[in-house]
């Protein structure tokens, strides 16, 4: 199984760099992310443009087994969107594989049950169909439609039902690749779409709407195809690597699965920080060093 | 050569001899989010348990051959009392009312509004300050 990461630097430029403790910091996270996983998976790609190659291979000097820069086509793309980058790295796949995001550390392999499954992800989530919540679903089809736009008919689908789940996808990725291809393909063409960009002007800026573009797509479209009994009813078992957000977040469940994840808040976090440092610099010295000639070359420029 | 036999039957076999025979827990409340193991027989190929009533949904996390662990996320306007499902299989759909087997719906727990998640059941990323596994750095 191939380890991928994805690199978008517009939205990280943007705004996406604050949510870091410090710009060292997210640098800190790269060196770990990707040391800590290529003990398990010695296949490792990076999809980036390059900017983030520039940042990540040559100034870092992080050892990808192959680059690409295809995200320099993003250019043109609004730096909410931070999800494309994400789902442009997934569409790309044609063989097994796992999707780590930056501030996720693998400490053990992943358990054989989601390295076989079809699709997997970190953990099932939900949430109030229509109180308080990142996703908003149902007001997201809604501007769409009204708007004319491009709607798939998984979302539909889901709204109707008033489905209120979505996967957390810190880590992400399976062996039904035409399958992650096609639900890729979908959120970034409706993303994309002329026909709907009156539709999510509407809605007015939510960063959080690429969770539903992500991760709430990434749920209608399983179940969607499940009932569908299309092609891909006989191949869409969906697993996960916590049962729910409550295992997720208990530090004996995450101790036994080998997995952290800086999530949201915690990549603020000081003390976490502080570990972050500590860690990169006992375990990876020479990375940590190279880290800090390349901020003060950066500092100099 | 028993074995081998066995192995290739459990391959061969129709949903006729596949079967539902319990649900564990077998209740929670409105409004819950709660992982359950139902336990039948030939179940490793299940893709997905359903409720026919639309207001408690599910996820699969995981199969074997006889048993399903699934998350049920349970309206807080679901019906109470028992319900049905279906486990949909490669090989077609079991019903759990064939085998005389329910899930039972209880109504909230007295105080506790509706619609209300459990703790840590929503989602709330700003909150969650520590991470998942922020102790193992």
């Amino acid at each position: 199984m191939r380890a991928v990461w994805s690199f978008w630097t517009k939205p990280f430029e943007y705004d996406r760099g604050s949510a870091w403790y410090s710009g060292k910091h997210h640098l800190l996270s790269w060196i770990l992310s990707l040391e800590a996983a290529r003990r398990h998976y010695p296949r490792t790609c990076l999809i980036t443009d390059s900017a983030g190659a520039r940042m990540l291979v040559d100034g870092l000097g992080l050892e990808f087994e192959t680059v690409s820069t295809c995200l320099d086509r993003l250019r043109h793309c609004h730096p909410d969107w931070w999800a494309l980058g994400k789902l442009h790295a997934y569409r790309r796949q044609e063989a097994p594989f796992v999707h780590i995001d930056s501030d996720v550390y693998l400490w053990n392999r992943l358990p054989s049950r989601l390295e076989t499954a079809a699709v997997f992800a970190q953990s099932p989530e939900s949430f109030p169909f229509e109180g308080e919540s990142w996703y908003r679903p149902g007001a997201c089809v809604e501007a769409l439609e009204s708007g004319g736009g491009m709607v798939p008919e998984e979302w539909r689908w889901a709204v109707a039902r008033r489905c209120d789940r979505a996967a957390c996808c810190g880590i992400f990725g399976g062996c039904e690749v035409e399958f992650i291809r096609y639900y890729a393909d979908l959120g970034i063409r409706s993303v994309e779409h002329p026909d709907n960009q009156a539709g999510w002007m509407r809605l007015g800026g939510n960063m959080a709407d690429n969770l539903f573009i992500e991760q709430y797509s990434l749920i209608a479209c399983i179940e969607f195809h499940r009932r569908a009994r299309g092609r891909f009813l006989r191949r869409l078992n969906m697993r996960y690597l916590f049962p729910g957000p409550q295992e997720a977040y208990d530090p004996a469940c995450a101790r036994k699965a080998g997995y952290t994840h800086l999530i949201g808040a915690a990549k603020r976090h000081p003390v976490l920080a502080r570990r972050l440092e500590a860690r990169v610099k006992a375990d990876f010295p020479e990375r940590y060093e190279s880290c800090l000639r390349y901020l003060s070359r950066a500092g100099r420029r | 050569m028993l074995n081998k036999i066995e192995y290739q039957t459990s391959f061969t076999v129709g949903l006729d001899r596949c079967a539902i025979t319990g649900v564990e827990p077998a209740d929670s409340r409105l409004g819950a989010s709660t992982v359950v193991t139902v336990r039948g027989r030939f179940l490793a190929d299940a893709v997905d348990v359903t409720f026919p009533e639309d207001r408690v949904s599910t996820a699969v996390l995981d199969a074997a051959e006889d048993w399903i662990r699934v998350r049920l996320n349970i309206s807080p306007d679901s019906m109470t009392g028992p319900h049905h499902f279906h486990v949909l299989t490669l090989r077609g759909v079991i019903e759990s009312a064939d085998f005389g087997v329910c899930f039972q719906v209880r109504p909230l727990e007295e105080g506790r509004a509706p619609g209300k998640r459990e703790a840590g059941g929503g989602l709330d990323y700003g909150g969650m300050e520590t991470g998942i596994g922020g102790d193992l750095l």
